[in-house]
Formats: structure tokens, C-alpha cells, sequence
């Protein structure tokens, strides 16, 4: 008789998902986060069509121009128009961090799944290296990274994929331990399925939506991550558009009275960390419910 | 088919929780396998099942051994026609995510194969058999009651057309009133399709309607077996007639049980010093 | 004199599209009286058990009466409430396991119940303890206050939540499935304890199970409940013997017996007879009776109003049919 234990396994959060917690699960709140979102995701894929000019066409003669009919958010340094960096800067700005969290979710799941299901030495080696690579900031591993490989997207977003597999693995091993003891797991070995398709077809679909939310609220940690790295120059080198590189490059016009072009993306930077965040919390609080239920 | 365990022993950290136990069940008998939580009677089943590894003993069906790890698709699927399991919890021994025909389905497929037809006519076959209807075969689990459920588990463990079926405490979380629906439905399979029984249950009373033979468990140990009847009538061993005594009935003395059962224990710890 | 008297209790869930969760319930105990409240899961009986203590489910409708030693609990609150939980009723839950801080150790959990409820010394409350525990069975009490819960079998740490209960010297005991959890031969044990301290303190005691059997081996009365109603109330023995609501008599003739047991329906090929069907759900809002669904004796009648539980001396029955003679029950 073995007691299975119906807590939801906890998901990893920084201070600001604890936050958002009560106002995602409010509804409203997480419809008007995703809808954002998806906007978001529409524009860094047509941004080739909506921006209104070339992001990287300079004209010193609009250096540091006001938002006027010409320049909706103003120019920046080199006279570069601010929104269409900022639309084209949606694009590494999201790609980064997708690709860290497909990465690291993917794997995540695998080592989870692989240490709930086998027990013993593996779930003792998986844990203990998870535990290992948990105890090093994702930063500093980017950085480190950087160093070793050079500038550029590549490096900090293996870095940070590394990084954030801990956060999935420790989840769904958990999530996992916890359903693979429930009778209907057991019911399908005994009905002689291998334990690949026990896994593939139903365990992990019923563990899905939890690691949907730790995954949305990575993407958001991610995000910020990596605007950070090009803000300390570690990440998209100038002058490709990115939220991270533009607050670094136009930080010192702020002395000159123009604030638009380096917070412009720093506003896109917070408002696309908050929707991701809440978006999570809001599956996360689905997923409560649902078990309750 | 016969099953035939012998000397099985398991060990859990420092509790001998199977302590040499061997029993059959003849090509269509039932057995019961009785006792308290803590008997071993669970780790027997899933020992049986193949869901737990024996220390010691073995599994033997028709004379060949379950015991061995078994690979490959082929030995997998030969194993699971000799025994399937009905657990004890309806409200977790299904996916939540499947309905009815999709959970069966899943299982014909695997052991079956056939067309898109022949399944479905296999699936229609399995729900009358186990009394479920149109609106029962289309629900997902959450929106069956724990009967219901329980026949769900019942067809998709017969759907491998296993030779022995184990209940594990199968009728222990249901309502009085579905209890005997399910004890009733057991009965009709075994005499329908002639399959085995190896009922594990804390109830002697429930026991007494779904099996000709019983063997009583107690810390790891049969204590006393043979036919249910004879057992339930004139049973021999203390803790066999303790465990008859418990059942609560008009003119029960619960005082006089309370007493037995602590000489019971006195008596077992002065033979046995731990 | 009555510890419990309830009237028209009706609870009503929020949300309109649910039958009541119970629905007019009346039942009284009297003090040294052990009365029986029998029902399947989903028949209310643990609502109406709950309802003694002032423990209504969050934001539901409550209308009816329920008088505890003559305190009026529906919409007492705070202080009154507490009062009423510190020195009248007690209860006893199914799972020990789920109504005891598991980190705190259980000498310290019975002291503070006797400290928060007395508002005695600790010395005082400390001795008070050892008492309690010794008087449930515990053999060394000094040992076993020093342990945690998950130290103890179910069925010790099912007695030291009697001795909890026992702490505020209740005048209602309410006993909710307290043994549903626990091996048959540990059930004697609890229930033996259970009916020598009633005695002993004359207590009157409800007791809530699934167990027609245990029900009515040591119930003086027993109440019947299906759907949230009360179809039929009858001494024990009686009721063991002659149900009157088919209900009644279909549970007694489903309920798998020893053969050394009589009265059960236990027919010569060993089979059971069921009830066939399935019970209400809390959104199935039928108008007239509630069993007449699986009633093997359903008229139109039945299907068309809902009986009233009608009295006749010691026995109620909610039945259309109840007067005619029983043809029913094998």
C-alpha cells in the first residue's frame, strides 16, 4: 500500500512570480498577458513588414530626433530610427531565450523522467549533478562562456540552456516520482507496454501542463538574462537591434535629454518579462485547480 | 493454467514483509489471499504481477518462470496474457486523459493488433461484458462514478485476455450498494470466460462470495489456508478466528475481540523476541 | 434530557444547480444515547455530523435548527462558537493522520488542547493528560507524550485523538467513520474504548459510518440516510430486522455477510443481491423521491413527489409504499 502524495511539486520562482501569483489567477489579467504575447511574437516575425524603416539605415541628420510623424519613437545615436530597432529587436530578444528554454526543457525532461524512472544510482547521479549545476548562476556560467568562445548569441545561450535544466529536471523528477506511482502507470506495465510508451504516452502528457508553466516562467527569467548579457556587452554585439544591446547603447543620449531610445526597450524588456511570468503563473494555477478538482 | 508461487520472500530494509510464502491457484480456481494491512498480501500481488521483484522463490505459470526479467515486445506481451491486475483506488488506476474506448482501444491494439472494426467490435464485447453502456464507453474517468471506474479497470484488464486475474482490495473503495454490482460482475466473468482469481482483500466477508480457496496472511506468513467455506466455518488458527470475531455483527462483543487480539500479540511476541 | 436536537436542517451549496447537500434533517440524541447515522459516500451524513460543531462547508446556505445541550449553533460565530467546541461536542475524525500536526509531539498537542480549552497550568494539564491516556488504553502515557504521530499505528493514534476529544469533557461525542481507516481487528479495540468512555461519562454519541453491521451492533438507534435525507430511523435491533425503506433493505441485502452471521439476505448460490443503479450525484435534482431510480418498488408516485418521513412511536421511514406489507427483501 503504497500513499501517493498529492501535492503539486513546487515550481522554481523568482521574487517577482511570487508576486503575480494571486493577480494571475484572476483570469482576466492572464488573457490580456497572453493576447500581449502573442502580439509580441507576431511582430518580431513580420517585422520586416511593420517597421517603418530599415533598423540599421543611419542618418546622422536624425540623431537623437523627438517622436515626431517621421520618427514614431524618435532616432537614437546614429539617427537610426528607435521603433524599428525596437520591432527587429523583438526577434533576438525572443530567440535567445527560445532557444534556451526548448533546449533545456527538452533535456530537462529527459534527465527528470529518466532519474523518477529508474530510482537508485541514476536518480542519485542525476540529482546530485542537477544540484551541482543549480548551485552556479546562470550569469556567471554565460559569462564564463563568453569568455572561453567569444561575443555572440551562441555561447551564453548553451551557457543558460545548462543552466536552466535544473529548474525542469528537478521539477519533472518530482512530478514524475509522483505519478509513476499511481496505480494507472502500473496498470500499463502490467499490460506489458515497454517503459518507453508507458512514459511517451501517458506519464509525460499528465505531467505536461506543470512543466509548461515552469517552461513560460523560464522564458521570461531567460529573457532577462540575455538582455542583460548584451547589455553587458556579452551577448548580440551592435549594431544588430536588441532590447539588451539598445539600453547600453543609448544610455549616455539620457544625459542629453532623450530618454526614448534607451527606455523604450527596457519598457518592452519588463512588460514581456511580466506577461511571460504571469502567463506561467496562470497555468500553474490551472494546473492547481485541475488536481483539486 | 495453474500458478504455482513457492518460498516467495521479500524484504524491506530491516521487515521481512513475505516470509517464504507459497500458494496455486488452479486453471480457473480463485483464491483469496486475506489479512490486515501490513500482511504482505499487497507485495504478494504485485510480486505476482511483475510490478515487484522477489528475494527469494519464485512465480511459476504453467512451469515456466515469471521471475525472470523479461525483454523484448514479444516475452513482454506473452507475460501479460498470463496475468493482469485490477488495483484498488478506481479514481487512480486510469488516465485521466483517455475515455473509456480510448483506454481499452490503447490495450487491443497492443495485444490484438487488427483493423479499426475488428477493435471496436472487441471494445463493444469488453463494455457489455463489464455492463457499461454508450454514455460510459465516451466519458473520461472524471466523469464516471468509482463503480463505473472500476468496470473500466476490469475490461482493460481482461482486454489482454489474461489467464489470471489479480484483485488488488478491488471492491475495498466502492460503495456497499456497488460493491455487490462488482462482486456479482466478478463471479459472472469467472464463470463466462473460466479465468483465475487471485483476490487480495482485508474482508473475509468479501471474500466468502468470489473464491473457493483462501489462505490467510499474518506478518508476512500463511497462517491457515483451504476451501473458503471450511476456513470461514471452523477456523483453526487464533488469528484466523480473531480476524472472524472482528466483523461486526448484532450481539458482537467488541470488548471480548479487543481482548483476543491482545493475547494474540502477547503470545506471538513472547515466541518471537524482536 | 437532548445533547443534539436538529430540525429542518437544510445546507444548500452555492451555485443553485445542486440538490441540497443535506435537506431537512431532524435527528436528537439524548444524553447516554449512542445513535447511528448510516449512508453511503455523498449522503450527507457527515455534513449533518459536522453541523453539531458549527463546521458548514465555505459559503454554503444553512436554514434549520441545531441545538447542542440547548445552544442554538447555526449562525453562532467567535467566542460562542469556540465555547461550544471547547466544552459540549467533540469530534473524532476518519483519518487520525490528516487532523494532527505531524512535527509537534503529541504530549504537547493533548496539553494545549487541555491548556486552550481549561485555561489551566500546564502542571495541572499535563497531569490531566496522563489521565486521558491511560483511560484510552494507552499503557506508559508518560512515554507516549514524549513520541511523534508518525511513531504511532493508526489505531494508537486514533486513541490519542479520542483522548483529545475526551480533553473538553463534551456532552456530544460525534464519531465520523472514526474506524473506516483502520484493520477490522483494530476496529473492535477503538470502538470498545469509544463505547466505555460513553458509558462511563454518559455521553451522547453520534456515529457516522458506511456500516450498516457495525452500525447496528452497537447503536441504540440508527438513521438512515440517502441523497441528503433521512429515509428511515428505527431502533438498531429493528432496523436490522425489519427495514422498512427499500433502501434499507436493499443496503442490508447487498452487504456481504459471514455465514455465521443471521439476518443478512444471503441467498442459497452465494450471490448478493444489489441495488441496481447508481446514487445521486449532487447535480441530479429528480422531483420526487430520490431512490426511485434503483426502487425496486417504485410506483409513479414515487417518481412524481418526494415522501415525507412520517413517525409512528420509535420509528420514521420516508416511503410511499412503507405501510404496505413487505413483499420485498427476499
Amino acid at each position: 500500500m503504497t500513499a501517493v502524495n498529492t501535492a503539486a511539486p513546487e515550481l522554481v520562482r523568482r521574487r517577482l512570480g511570487g508576486r503575480l501569483r494571486g493577480a494571475a489567477a484572476g483570469g482576466w489579467l492572464y488573457l490580456v498577458a497572453a493576447g500581449l504575447l502573442a502580439i509580441v511574437v507576431l511582430v518580431a516575425v513580420l517585422a520586416d513588414v511593420v517597421a517603418p524603416a530599415d533598423p540599421l539605415a543611419v542618418s546622422l541628420s536624425d540623431t537623437l530626433a523627438p517622436a515626431g510623424p517621421d520618427h514614431l519613437l524618435g532616432g537614437d545615436q546614429s539617427g537610426r530610427d528607435t521603433l524599428s530597432r525596437l520591432l527587429h529587436g523583438a526577434r533576438s530578444s525572443l530567440l535567445g531565450p527560445l532557444a534556451v528554454v526548448v533546449a533545456s526543457t527538452a533535456t530537462g525532461i529527459l534527465l527528470g523522467v529518466w532519474a523518477a524512472w529508474r530510482g537508485g544510482l541514476v536518480d542519485w547521479l542525476v540529482s546530485r549533478s542537477m544540484e551541482l549545476v543549480f548551485a552556479f548562476p546562470g550569469l556567471l556560467l554565460a559569462i564564463l562562456a563568453v569568455a572561453l568562445v567569444g561575443p555572440g548569441l551562441t555561447a551564453p545561450v548553451i551557457a543558460m540552456a545548462i543552466a536552466y535544466t535544473p529548474y525542469i529536471a528537478r521539477l519533472v523528477r518530482a512530478a514524475a516520482s509522483q505519478e509513476a506511482a499511481k496505480p494507472y502507470i502500473a496498470a500499463y506495465r502490467v499490460q506489458g507496454f515497454s517503459g518507453l510508451a508507458v512514459n511517451a504516452r501517458h506519464l509525460l502528457p499528465n505531467i505536461f501542463p506543470v512543466v509548461l508553466a515552469q517552461t513560460t516562467l523560464n522564458f521570461g527569467y531567460a529573457l532577462m538574462d540575455l538582455a542583460a548579457l548584451s547589455y553587458l556587452g556579452f551577448g548580440v554585439q551592435p549594431p544588430s537591434p536588441d532590447w539588451g544591446t539598445m539600453i547600453k547603447e543609448n544610455q549616455a543620449a539620457m544625459l542629453e535629454g532623450a530618454f526614448l531610445p534607451s527606455v523604450a526597450p527596457g519598457v518592452c524588456i519588463v512588460v514581456v518579462v511580466v506577461a511571460f511570468t504571469i502567463v506561467g503563473e496562470g497555468i500553474a494555477d490551472r494546473v492547481a485547480r485541475r488536481e483539486a478538482a | 493454467m495453474s500458478l504455482e508461487a513457492q518460498g516467495l520472500c521479500k524484504r524491506f530494509g530491516p521487515l521481512l514483509a513475505v516470509d517464504h510464502v507459497s500458494f496455486s491457484v488452479a486453471d480457473g480456481g480463485s483464491l483469496g489471499l486475506v489479512g490486515e494491512s501490513g500482511s504482505g498480501k499487497t507485495t504478494i500481488a504485485r510480486i505476482v504481477a511483475g510490478l515487484e521483484r522477489a528475494d527469494g522463490g519464485s512465480v511459476r505459470v504453467d512451469g515456466t518462470d515469471r521471475g525472470v526479467h523479461v525483454r523484448g515486445r514479444a516475452a513482454r506481451l506473452a507475460r501479460a496474457r498470463q496475468v493482469q491486475m485490477v488495483f484498488q483506488d478506481p479514481y487512480l488506476s486510469l488516465d485521466p486523459r483517455l475515455t473509456t474506448v480510448e483506454t481499452l482501444t490503447e490495450v487491443i491494439a497492443l495485444h490484438d493488433g487488427g483493423t479499426r472494426v475488428a477493435r471496436r467490435e472487441r471494445v463493444d464485447e469488453l463494455l457489455d461484458q463489464v455492463g457499461l453502456g454508450d454514455r460510459e464507453a465516451a466519458a473520461l474517468p472524471r466523469q464516471l462514478s468509482g463503480g463505473q471506474r472500476q468496470r473500466v479497470a476490469i475490461a482493460r484488464a481482461l482486454a489482454a485476455r489474461p489467464r489470471l486475474l489479480i484483485l488488488d482490495e478491488a471492491v475495498a473503495a466502492l460503495d456497499v450498494s456497488i460493491q455487490a454490482q462488482i462482486l456479482n460482475l466478478l463471479a459472472d466473468i469467472r464463470t463466462q470466460t473460466g479465468i483465475g482469481y487471485l483476490f487480495v482483500s482485508h474482508d473475509l466477508a468479501v471474500v466468502r462470495y468470489v473464491t473457493d480457496h483462501v489462505a490467510v496472511m499474518y506478518r508476512g506468513r500463511v497462517v491457515e489456508r483451504g476451501q473458503t467455506a471450511a476456513v470461514l466455518a471452523a477456523p483453526r488458527h487464533p488469528y484466523t478466528q480473531l480476524l472472524l470475531a472482528s466483523v461486526p455483527r448484532p450481539g458482537w462483543d467488541p470488548t471480548a475481540v479487543a481482548q483476543a487480539r491482545r493475547a494474540l500479540q502477547a503470545n506471538n511476541a513472547s515466541e518471537e523476541p524482536s | 434530557m437532548n445533547v443534539l436536537e436538529v430540525d429542518g436542517l437544510t445546507v444548500v451549496l452555492p451555485g443553485g444547480s445542486h440538490r441540497p447537500l443535506v435537506d431537512g434533517i431532524a435527528l436528537r440524541i439524548g444524553a447516554g444515547e449512542v445513535v447511528g447515522l448510516v449512508g453511503e459516500s455523498g449522503s450527507g451524513k457527515s455534513v449533518t455530523a459536522r453541523s453539531a460543531l458549527g463546521l458548514f462547508p465555505a459559503r454554503s446556505r444553512v436554514t434549520g435548527s441545531v441545538r447542542v445541550a440547548g445552544t442554538e449553533v447555526v449562525g453562532l460565530a467567535g467566542e460562542a462558537l469556540r465555547r461550544l467546541r471547547a466544552e459540549q461536542a467533540a469530534m473524532i475524525f476518519q483519518d487520525p493522520r490528516a487532523s494532527i500536526n505531524p512535527l509537534r509531539r503529541v504530549g504537547d498537542f493533548l496539553t494545549e488542547a487541555v491548556r486552550t480549552n481549561r485555561g489551566w497550568a500546564r502542571a495541572r494539564s499535563r497531569d490531566r493528560v496522563v489521565e486521558l491516556l491511560g483511560e484510552v488504553g494507552i499503557a506508559d502515557p508518560g512515554a507516549a507524550m514524549r513520541r511523534y504521530p508518525h511513531q504511532f499505528s493508526g489505531g494508537m493514534l486514533q486513541r490519542v485523538m479520542i483522548a483529545a476529544a475526551l480533553a473538553v469533557d463534551p456532552m456530544l461525542l460525534l464519531a465520523d467513520e472514526p474506524t473506516t481507516a483502520l484493520d477490522v481487528s483494530t476496529q473492535a479495540e477503538i470502538v470498545a474504548i469509544l463505547l466505555r468512555l460513553q458509558a462511563e461519562r454518559g455521553m451522547g454519541m453520534l456515529f457516522v459510518t458506511h456500516d450498516l453491521e457495525l452500525a447496528a451492533s452497537i447503536c441504540h438507534r440508527i438513521a438512515v440516510m440517502y441523497a441528503g435525507r433521512i429515509v428511515e430511523e428505527q431502533p438498531a435491533d429493528r432496523l436490522f430486522r425489519a427495514p422498512r425503506h427499500p433502501y434499507t433493505q436493499g443496503l442490508l441485502a447487498a452487504t456481504p455477510t459471514l455465514p455465521s452471521a443471521t439476518g443478512g439476505a444471503v441467498q442459497a448460490s452465494g450471490r448478493l443481491v444489489p441495488i441496481s443503479g447508481r446514487p445521486l450525484s449532487l447535480t441530479d435534482t429528480p422531483p420526487g423521491c430520490a431512490f426511485a431510480p434503483r426502487c425496486p418498488r417504485a410506483i409513479a408516485l414515487c417518481t412524481a413527489t418526494a415522501p415525507d418521513l412520517h413517525s409512528s412511536g420509535a420509528e420514521r421511514v420516508a416511503c410511499h409504499r412503507a405501510d404496505e406489507s413487505v413483499g420485498a427483501g427476499g
